[in-house]
């Protein structure tokens, strides 16, 4: 279940502030009208630089109304959306069989590959909140040098615990560490995972806070202030202390082991580095830098990071779903981690953890082998996180085998204009309009297109295949007689 | 007109009768000048008719809709700066912020907030007009501003904070009023 992280005070107003805006109907009417106006002054070719009726007065020159008015034809336009990637069958991720964490409302694969791995320290302590009836129950600690994750159980028999929260992050609740006299609260570290049995109104949590591997041998107290309730009214707290004693034992703390790579690789046009791995027990962090992870500045100077073509990759098989948080996609390609023969998804929870400057981390579940893991991008590359394995290159990743791949996967060959179908189309191209212009280049025309509704085709960087279809091939070879061509013409959008 | 254009127009009829009210609202709190507001409207339903063909489906068309009108009005603002600072010299902000109420008001209620949200910088409040106003979900609002999920998380979480030291800063509500909602 996904936590509602950023609700705020302030929720209530902002939403009001958009049902309070009251826009004259009349208003509201007058534009509409000046847009559908203004379109069919495109089509019509009738508007020039004199003849704008809006009052904004921008203007669509003869040759680009003309050329609308060419371009498009016939009778409905389909829009037919489809992605790049092969649909390669993942393998199902590894069940975790621990007591509590069994479900797969626990999002936090890392958790329960290291649960399952035999990793951390068991609690098994009680402790009663009376004043809300809840029992709680503390399972286990398992940490390495970046965080801490605590697994506990809280159950009542009178309180309904189903909008109780350990949140951290966003909300009231808090955890210290107090160690003889000094009482420490402990950074919220990434997301947590949580899952709620109605059946037996119990709460099985597990909660992520700093590594406290330091106080290894020593007597400690973790406190978790403050339960955050998140129901239909907003949040509130619940005012309480739930305290664990124990001693931090050595079999809670796993070790992080480093392995420098300085690996290069190109994907989609882009160049990466591999600078580092990191293994522990939790997760396996693979530190890139590339070509488009560098931060960017906005207009008001503010940095920011875009989204890489490692990351869209990356995030593909990403499926978010309101049950069970964070899953994979078995449709769908991927990054993917393969370590001794098992494939390791990526942790998609900790997806907001950031780098140093530049950096994207890409975090997967831990791995069995660290010796012999595989770092798998697509369906077009194997990179081994040794320093001696060679990449192996799956297919081919340039931009034409990638839009090939894009044109095969909807049946369409593609194949180069003849010198006279290149000049009708400069004329088609000259006539389309320049206020508006589409960043897009012809790559070619469809091969063998009798007897198909296909207008035109057109791919977006991004792998989507989008055509203007008309309702029978008539139609169609109509509309492209309209428009000067002879053929279906495909179009790369660089938009 | 063409059947297929014919199509096309009245499909974006119909998602201006959707969206437009939505559109120009969030429009008007990035540019805070009505006519602006209007005229980036008219563009955005123009754009799409022009982009129809570019449209990928596997977002709603309501997310397209609004990058178009998030672009055009980055580009709006960027050509705008260097007029606006002399602008500024002369005229106090808040002046800027007043609503034609012929053509649409605003209860009393939310003016305040409006006003607040003027005053806090573009990235912070687009983000917060999207994700808050406006509803969007992250994946959605990182499309949109063309941002990283990430990105989207991090900067709201630093804009409410702002938000609510603009309020209290106006004099509009104090931390008691603000815990009341």
């Amino acid at each position: 279940m996904r936590k509602r992280y950023e609700d705020t005070e302030l929720d209530h107003p902002l939403k009001e502030l958009n049902s309070d805006f009251m826009w004259k109907t009349s208003k509201k009417q007058e534009l509409k009208t000046r847009i559908l106006i203004d379109i069919e002054k495109l089509e019509s070719g009738e508007k020039n630089k004199d003849a704008t009726n809006t009052k904004k007065g921008y203007t669509f020159n003869n040759r680009s109304i003309h050329s609308k008015r060419l371009s498009i034809a016939v009778v409905v336009c389909l829009v037919i959306g489809s992605t790049l990637f092969f649909t390669p069958a993942l393998a199902v991720i590894q069940e975790v069989y621990d007591k509590i964490f069994t479900s797969e409302h626990i999002d936090d694969t890392g958790v329960r590959t290291a649960v399952n791995q035999g990793y951390g320290q068991a609690l098994d302590e009680t402790f009663y909140d009376k004043k809300h009836d809840i029992t709680v129950h503390f399972e286990m600690v398992v940490m390495d040098d970046k965080e801490t994750k605590l697994l506990l159980t809280y159950q009542s028999e009178q309180t309904n615990v189903q909008n109780y929260y350990l949140d951290l992050f966003e909300g009231d609740t808090s955890i210290y560490l107090v160690v003889e006299d000094e009482r420490k609260k402990l950074k919220n570290v990434g997301w947590g995972s949580r899952y709620y049995d109605q059946k037996k109104n119990k709460v099985a949590e597990a909660i992520s806070f700093e590594s406290i591997k330091e106080y290894e041998g020593q007597n400690i107290t973790l406190e978790i202030e403050n339960l955050t309730v998140y129901d239909d009214n907003g949040s509130s707290t619940v005012p309480t202390i739930w305290p664990l004693d124990f001693t931090l034992d050595q079999s809670a703390i796993s070790k992080r082991e480093t392995v420098e790579l300085n690996k290069d690789f190109s994907f989609r046009g882009e160049t990466y580095k591999i600078k580092k791995v990191e293994f522990s027990a939790l997760e396996t962090r693979v530190i890139v830098t590339g070509s488009d992870t560098k931060i960017q500045t906005d207009e008001s100077g503010m940095e920011y990071r875009i989204m890489s073509k490692l990351e869209q990759q990356l995030l593909n098989a990403r499926k978010i779903d309101e049950k069970y948080g964070y899953t994979v996609d078995d449709k769908k390609s991927g990054v993917f981690l393969k370590s001794a023969g098992e494939k390791v998804a990526p942790i998609f929870s900790k997806g907001e953890v950031e780098g140093e400057k530049d950096e994207y981390i890409m975090i997967f579940g831990p791995v069995k082998d660290r010796q012999d893991s595989i770092l798998e991008v697509g369906d077009v590359l194997k990179i081994p996180l040794t320093k001696d394995g060679k990449i192996e290159k799956l297919a081919e990743d340039s931009e034409k085998a990638y839009i090939d791949e894009v044109l095969a996967e909807n049946g369409i060959t593609a194949e180069p204009l003849t010198d006279n179908e290149k000049k009708e189309m400069d004329v088609y191209l000259e006539k389309f309009p320049k206020d508006f212009p589409i960043n897009r280049t012809v790559i070619g025309k469809v091969k063998n297109h009798e007897n198909t509704k296909v207008i035109e085709v057109t791919i977006q960087r991004s792998g989507v295949l989008s055509q203007s279809q008309a309702l029978n091939p008539e139609e169609a070879e109509k509309a492209r007689k309209e428009n000067g061509l002879s053929f279906i013409p495909i179009f790369l959008n660089h938009d | 007109m063409s059947l297929l254009s014919q199509y096309r127009k009245e499909e974006i009829a119909d998602w201006y009768d959707q969206h437009s009210k939505s559109i120009l609202s969030f429009i008007l709190l990035m540019v805070k000048d009505y006519q602006q507001a209007e005229d980036l409207t008219h563009d955005t339903f123009v754009k799409a008719y022009l982009y129809y063909d570019s449209f990928k489906n596997h977002s709603s068309e309501k997310t397209w809709l609004f990058s178009i009108a998030h672009n055009l009005t980055v580009d709006f603002l960027r050509k705008r700066k260097p007029k606006l600072f002399l602008k500024e010299f002369f005229l106090s902000q808040k002046d800027t912020n007043l609503l034609p109420e012929d053509m649409i008001k605003l209860k009393e209620d939310s003016y305040e907030l409006y006003q607040a949200l003027g005053e806090i910088k573009d990235t912070y409040r687009k983000v917060i007009v999207l994700r808050k106003i406006k509803g969007f979900s992250i994946e959605d609002t990182a499309k949109i501003l063309n941002w990283s999920e990430s990105k989207v998380k991090s900067t709201l979480y630093r804009a409410i904070p702002v938000l609510k030291k603009q309020l209290i800063k106006e004099g509009f509500f104090n931390e008691e009023a603000l815990r009341r909602y």
